[in-house]
């Protein structure tokens, strides 16, 4: 026999998984802090190589002035500069990062609950028709118990 | 009013019934028109601007995900670039990956918003984004915008001078990148475009939100304002040239009707996707197709008026055939009446529906 609640519960939860659930429940085996800070580390990295990138760009706009000036650039403040603005820059972009790590991992907590909450459901009818089916086997259910008159 | 109302609630029927081969069609025709464009403005790779190779290349865009979509389609502005000068398309590569590592990262869907900026703005049409951004997206597509305006000039500049860039040797690697470098940072006309753009997705998103009737109309409309206020401003204030004023109010206007139109079209209508889905139990395997339920039904009617006072309306008993007896004439005003009436209480619903929303 189907069951048509089970089949409905099913759905949903199979089309929350393909959908929304195909990046959210993987998060779900992280707790927040972990989460947040594998997040800011990845944006650690990320940032740092933009930032070389960045580097990288300007001195190509100006490597002709650069290589000409070379000899009066007072190379260590040059590099005290870029390092000064490294730190600017990494601490803004890790400061984002932590507030949209944050806001992502509270809302996908939202819907993991959902979903948590129907899986939760389709075990218990899951567990309940095993039950009848086990009871069937050994010889009737209640249902048979009552027309027997027992 | 009534009758746009039943015409959106038929839109929304229509998505919900074939959003299966509408989204990929609509991709599909997306990324054509982008590849075209491109071939257009920027075609240097003979290969590349092959017709079968677009055509397959949109093929498969309709298939893969947003964010990919992008990835192939900045691949394929550099291949273009590549053609013209290797140099410039490192340097393209590297701009585009700072973009990436700094944004996209978090909001991989955004990148639509780089490739389209500048299709919009060879298309002439560039107002229109910044109010569709301002409209659905959060006020963090400022981003978006203002990388996808950089994009553009940089391309602009590469079609612009692709004469100066060929002419230059290949021993004239810091010449070449140099003076993009310097043409694309020191063009006043990006820096104004990308402030306009801020403004008006920042405007258009703080009126949208706003608790009053329309507010979607009236955020449009106002960016639309603050626009063509924007640039003529800005104008004034770095002595460009670059936007004359008919264009500005003209490309300003076909923008606005534009958004009002995808706001009506797609924004505006609240359809769910019917689902496919594959899941087994211990007996039975299931292939499920959930078909989302409308809740407002709009009228299947066709009014037919017959009319009873036929002196009146001599137009009206022209079309009501004299060889209908009474009795059947009778009843067809019953049903008439019925119909009307149900058609005025489903379009009721409707008009309640989206001023809830807004």
């Amino acid at each position: 026999m189907l069951n048509e609640e089970k089949i409905k519960l099913m759905t949903k939860m199979a089309v929350y998984e393909q959908n929304q659930g195909r990046k959210e429940i993987p998060m779900s085996k992280f707790f927040r802090s972990d989460y947040i800070s594998l997040g800011m580390i990845k944006t650690l990295i990320a940032s740092t190589i933009a930032y070389v990138f960045m580097v990288a760009l300007w001195l190509f706009y100006d490597l002709e002035k650069f290589m000409n000036d070379l000899a009066q650039t007072d190379v260590l403040n040059l590099g005290r500069t870029i390092l000064i603005l490294y730190v600017a820059y990494l601490i803004i972009s890790m400061l984002i990062a932590y507030l949209v790590y944050r806001y992502k991992f509270t809302k996908v907590r939202e819907s993991l609950k959902n979903y948590n909450a129907g899986l939760k459901e389709i075990n218990h009818i899951q567990e309940a028709e095993g039950r009848i089916r086990e009871e069937i086997e050994m010889g009737g259910s209640d249902q048979y118990d009552e027309s027997f008159g027992i | 009013m009534m009758n746009l109302l039943v015409f959106k609630e038929r839109l929304r029927q229509f998505y919900s019934k074939n959003d299966f081969y509408l989204i990929p069609a609509a991709k599909f025709v997306l990324a054509l028109v982008t590849l075209l464009v491109l071939n257009q403005y920027i075609g240097f790779s003979a290969p590349l601007k092959n017709l079968a190779v677009v055509i397959i290349i949109a093929l498969l865009c309709s298939f893969i995900p947003v964010s990919l979509t992008v990835a192939l389609m900045a691949a394929f502005i550099l291949g273009h670039v590549m053609e013209l000068s290797i140099e410039l398309a490192a340097i393209m590569l590297l701009l585009l990956l700072v973009m990436y590592l700094g944004y996209y990262r978090f909001a991989a869907r955004d990148g639509i918003v780089l490739i389209l900026m500048p299709i919009l703005m060879i298309l002439k049409v560039p107002y229109l984004m910044p109010l569709l951004v301002g409209l659905v997206a959060t006020p963090a597509s400022v981003i978006s915008v203002a990388f996808g305006t950089m994009l553009y000039y940089s391309l602009y500049f590469i079609s612009e001078n692709t004469l100066r860039i060929t002419n230059l040797s290949t021993d004239d690697l810091l010449t070449k990148i140099h003076m993009f470098m310097e043409g694309l940072f020191a063009n006043p006309d990006m820096y104004v475009a990308m402030v306009v753009f801020a403004c008006v997705v920042i405007v258009v998103y703080l009126i949208r939100r706003l608790p009053i009737n329309y507010a979607w109309s009236i955020a449009i409309v106002t960016g639309s304002i603050v626009n063509v206020a924007g640039f003529l401003v800005g104008g004034m204030l770095v002595k460009s040239s670059s936007v004359s004023m008919g264009a500005l109010l003209l490309g300003t206007l076909l923008s606005m009707a534009i958004a009002f139109l995808v706001n009506f079209c797609v924004f505006s209508v609240d359809y769910s996707r019917t689902e496919h889905a594959q899941f087994e139990d211990d007996d039975y395997y299931y292939y499920v197709k959930a078909v989302p339920k409308i809740s407002v039904t709009t009228p299947d009617v066709r009014v037919k008026r017959i009319n009873a006072r036929r002196s009146r309306h001599p137009r009206t008993t022209e079309r009501s055939s004299a060889s209908r007896t009474a009795a059947s004439r009778n009843s067809r005003q019953r049903v008439t009446v019925s119909s009307e009436r149900n058609a005025r209480r489903a379009t009721e619903r409707t008009a309640r529906q989206p001023s809830e929303k807004e």
